[in-house]
């Protein structure tokens, strides 16, 4: 609870809704065509702002206070729980994960972002996800592309799903509800 | 009442046409199969769904995204008994008792206590959303701007608190991050562009559809890519069809189950994570076997089960008589029943009486279905569980841009819900809990109307605010729960009440 990233988290936090209360001061209150404070489109958002702005403010103020604290020797032990709660769970199952990868996720960033971003509007609805689906699969089976035999497999297995959903998306979508796609 | 039974009967008897139960059939199963893949969650299901209805008539897209949202929440109890993982965040609990039931070579007999459970929960939650939700659309009536205000203050402290149990801070913050997205855009009153900077994109908001599906769609995709589930699926050797004592043995746990489930999805935005965990903490509580408790205890699995699907109507409940999600796949289902002409409220016991029976009969009809799909067809779904992540995160993805475009044709949509899938990454990474932001989107535009119109009726004075009794009532819940949120608080009611324990003891002594 009282990690050097919530310190950060609420610096950011403060920095952010100061500047929204900022912005939202700076809006227009209409006064000449009757309008006032009170119903001034920056009121709601000038409060958020003051609002979030408190709440980061108490996040770095409670990472301080827990930092003396521990400096004192006087670290309170968390109350035990009756049942495990959530977050206690989450970290129990993360028995059950592969280990993380940033590479990975990066990648899965930048295809999606390529996806969905980029190619999405500026080439045919079907060509976009044939590219995006194949490539992604490919990546993400690239440790079992030791050999061509090997190679060949993960590449039609991608080919063949990225060519059924490139098929599927626009058919159901757009044939069967139609909805109109990108 | 008797009206009540009439409008659920004739509802009941409508749908059981060729066309209706093909629709409930095929949604449930979709539901089931979204639930048990981790990384699909009811949410993202629902969203992508509510996509696909808009060219149905609204009966017909309400049913629909009603059977993919039980089937959704049971679903997830599958991967959470077989993998270890919770195919939806309402499972984890499951997890608790379900697999070390499957370790044990008790496969069926979980999957077949879980399901049980699940019908039993969704029914005592589909009873109360009949009996509740009048009476509850009846008492907003009286409910004018002052009330609607705090009433979306009330929904995000009390969902901050209940979803980040740890630490209620983050879960505050996300709620009123929630409420200032919901104000990019064209405010009601001027029609002036908040936050736009020029942009015509900004200037007609941020969609609730888009944000969404980023948060639950997209930053699920980079979560399960950033680290895919070990997938080791147990076959299932045992018989799925529990024994009748076995399960009515535990009487009270359901009932007790099934009413907590729905009162927390009653709660605004805490939802059915929430009504399992609750569940599971009052049976452990109350048992008799406590010892077994994480173990593999039948009773902790049937309580965690119950408590969950009763929270889908009782989310239900709020949308239909305060136009309030209980949850966050009630958001969705809350803007789907706007997209297709549909006005929740406290009016629609006035304008569309029996369209609250009518969703009890929808409730009752995919929970039937539910049902017989998770007893039938045990083995066959097995299947579902062996599709590598790497082969299905990006048909998800290619899913979510459809879904983020469909609802305006705006590809400005689908960047939205790019950025708000990283920022959602970004937030659960370092512990913020992501349904107070959703809820905070969907109540924005309500805190920020009634808040204007109640300062303008009251000509500028905050008295009405504090001192209505709605208002007041609702004001002093906030501040408790802020109180009890407070670390110092909390030890200092910790330290009382166990001081008046051993007095009470050396009295009784005494």
């Amino acid at each position: 609870m009282t990690k050097t990233t919530d310190r950060n988290a609420g610096v950011i936090i403060f920095l952010f809704g100061a500047l929204v209360t900022f912005e939202s001061w700076r809006m227009p209150r209409f006064e000449k065509i009757g309008g006032s404070l009170l119903n001034a489109p920056g009121l709601v958002p000038g409060m958020l702002g003051i609002i979030i702005a408190v709440l980061g403010a108490i996040m770095v103020m409670r990472f301080y206070a827990a930092r003396r604290l521990a400096r004192r020797g006087a670290v309170a032990a968390p109350p035990p729980h009756a049942v495990e709660t959530p977050e206690e769970v989450a970290a129990e199952v993360t028995a059950g994960m592969q280990p993380a990868s940033m590479p990975r996720l990066l990648v899965t960033l930048a295809l999606s972002v390529l996806f969905a971003g980029v190619l999405v509007g500026r080439v045919p609805f079907w060509l976009a996800i044939f590219l995006f689906v194949a490539a992604s699969i490919v990546y993400y089976e690239k440790d079992e592309l030791r050999s061509t035999a090997a190679t060949a497999r993960v590449v039609a297995i991608a080919a063949a799903i990225a060519g059924a959903t490139a098929f599927a998306v626009p058919f159901v979508f757009e044939r069967l509800f139609l909805v109109t796609l990108p | 009442m008797l009206d009540g039974v009439n409008y659920f009967v004739q509802g009941v008897l409508g749908f059981l046409t060729p066309g209706a139960l093909f629709n409930i059939a095929w949604a449930t199963l979709l539901g089931i199969i979204v639930g048990m893949l981790p990384g699909l969650t009811a949410t993202l299901g629902v969203a992508l769904l509510t996509t696909l209805t808009f060219t149905m008539p609204s009966g017909d897209a309400i049913l629909v995204l009603i059977c993919m949202y039980v089937g959704a929440i049971y679903g997830g109890s599958r991967s959470a008994i077989l993998l270890n993982i919770p195919g939806t965040p309402a499972n984890a609990a499951t997890v608790l008792d379900g697999h070390p039931l499957a370790r044990s070579g008790q496969v069926g007999k979980a999957m077949g206590i879980a399901t049980i459970g699940s019908f039993l929960g969704s029914f005592i939650g589909m009873i109360l959303l009949a009996t509740i939700a009048p009476m509850l659309a009846e008492a907003a009536l009286k409910f004018q701007s002052y009330e609607f205000f705090w009433l979306a203050i009330f929904g995000i402290v009390i969902a901050g608190r209940l979803t980040a149990l740890d630490d209620p801070l983050k879960g505050w913050i996300a709620g009123f991050l929630g409420l200032l997205v919901a104000m990019v855009g064209q405010e009601g009153i001027y029609s002036y562009a908040r936050f736009a900077y020029g942009s015509t994109d900004l200037a007609g908001g941020l969609g609730l559809l888009p944000v969404l599906v980023g948060m639950f769609g997209f930053t699920e995709i980079l979560f399960v890519m950033y680290q895919p589930a070990a997938t080791a699926v147990t076959s299932v050797m045992d018989s799925v069809i529990p024994k009748a004592r076995e399960v009515f043995r535990y009487w009270q746990t359901i009932i007790r189950s099934g009413l907590i489930g729905t009162l927390m999805g009653l709660i605004p935005g805490v939802g059915e994570d929430m009504g399992a965990w609750v569940s599971y903490a009052a049976a452990r509580g109350s048992s008799k076997e406590k010892e077994k408790f994480g173990k593999g205890s039948v009773e902790g699995l049937m309580a965690a089960e119950t408590g969950n699907n009763a929270a889908v109507p009782g989310a239900i409940i709020p949308v239909l008589t305060l136009a309030v999600p209980g949850s966050a796949p009630a958001a969705v289902l809350l803007a789907a029943l706007f997209i297709h002409g549909i006005r929740p409220g406290p009016l629609i016991m006035i304008e569309s009486p029996s369209f609250v029976f009518e969703v009890t009969a929808m409730v009752f009809m995919a929970t039937v279905a539910m049902l017989v799909f998770g007893l039938l067809l045990t083995k066959p779904l097995l299947t579902v569980l062996r599709i590598p992540p790497a082969r299905l995160m990006p048909i998800i993805m290619v899913l979510c841009t459809v879904g983020s475009f469909a609802i305006a044709s705006r590809v400005f949509d689908i960047w939205v819900m790019l950025v708000f899938g990283i920022i959602g990454f970004v937030l659960r990474r370092y512990g913020f809990p992501l349904a107070p932001l959703i809820l905070g989107v969907v109540l924005g535009p309500i805190l920020d109307s009634n808040l204007r119109r109640g300062m303008l009726l009251s000509d500028g004075s905050i008295v009405p605010f504090l001192t209505r009794p709605i208002s007041l009532t609702l004001w002093a819940a906030i501040a408790v729960t802020v109180l009890l949120g407070i670390p110092t608080v909390q030890d200092g009611l910790r330290r009382l009440l166990g001081r008046r324990g051993a007095g009470k003891r050396g009295d009784d002594r005494g």
